[in-house]
């Protein structure tokens, strides 16, 4: 029964036009998908599917190669 | 036949007052390979998210690409070896992601230029939007760089503190409603 409840729902189901937004020149929308620390965070945590998780981390790891994210951040600097 | 974009890094202190002439002389390069130029786009001067050859800052552009794939690795060996590029990135695109209505270099450069240097360019600011010159006018330039920065940076953390408090909250009520039931 709790367990149900416990269920997220994926944001790229729930709406579509999202998943355009999946992109390393959207690297203001890909923030949401890493931690202070520049983590990425992993599917079962924020609910995102797989196949989504999949483009999301490669368009993050692009993002990083080309310095719009980063690959460590200090939060204390 | 593909479409390629390439996103580069104009390095901040060769770039001064010339930026146009790099950006020029890049796409000389590229047509040189075979390689039809579909868009550029100039982003501006950006914070890095890390340091790259000791440079904070640095210019974004982006150029749109056709091609048939077999010249696209000289473009990489070309610009890693361009002093004016900090870093660049190549990848394939589809045909839906093109720009259509690009404007042209003049009226990016002045218009990136007119939003990130306020300083120098109070004077000949007539083509400029109205809202940041009302701003700069009002306020001393170097508090509203500050602003700037300290606004990029605060942006990180809330959008990750948004995000786990909110599986915080999830999982708190998760956790009442399993106290609850047992």
């Amino acid at each position: 029964m709790a367990l149900t409840n416990n269920k997220k729902i994926c944001p790229f189901k729930e709406d579509p036009k999202l998943i355009s937004k999946i992109n390393y020149k959207d690297y203001k929308f890909l923030r949401k998908f890493i931690t202070e620390q520049g983590k990425i965070i992993p599917g079962f945590v924020t609910g995102v599917s797989a196949k989504y998780q999949r483009m999301l981390t490669k368009e993050i790891k692009k993002a990083r190669n080309i310095a719009l994210l980063p690959y460590v951040h200090d939060p204390r600097n | 036949m593909n479409y390629y974009e390439t996103l580069y890094i104009v390095h901040p202190a060769l770039e001064s007052g010339r930026l146009k002439d790099i950006i020029l002389s890049i796409q000389k390069m590229i047509e040189s390979k075979d390689i039809k130029i579909l868009s550029t786009d100039v982003w501006g001067k950006k914070k890095l998210a890390y340091l790259i050859d000791k440079q904070q800052y640095g210019s974004y552009v982006l150029v749109q690409l056709h091609s048939d794939g077999s010249n696209i690795n000289k473009i990489n060996s070309e610009l890693e070896h361009n002093p004016d590029v900090l870093s660049y990135l190549t990848s394939r695109i589809e045909e839906s992601n093109l720009i259509k209505d690009a404007k042209t270099l003049d009226e990016q450069i002045l218009g990136t230029k007119a939003s990130s240097d306020t300083e120098s360019e109070i004077d000949t600011k007539e083509s400029a939007p109205e809202e940041p010159s009302e701003e700069s006018k009002n306020e001393p330039t170097e508090v509203s760089n500050e602003s700037e920065v300290e606004s990029d940076e605060s942006n990180k953390p809330e959008v990750s503190e948004d995000d786990s408090e909110k599986e915080n909250n999830e999982e708190l009520t998760s956790e009442d409603e399993d106290g609850s039931n047992e």
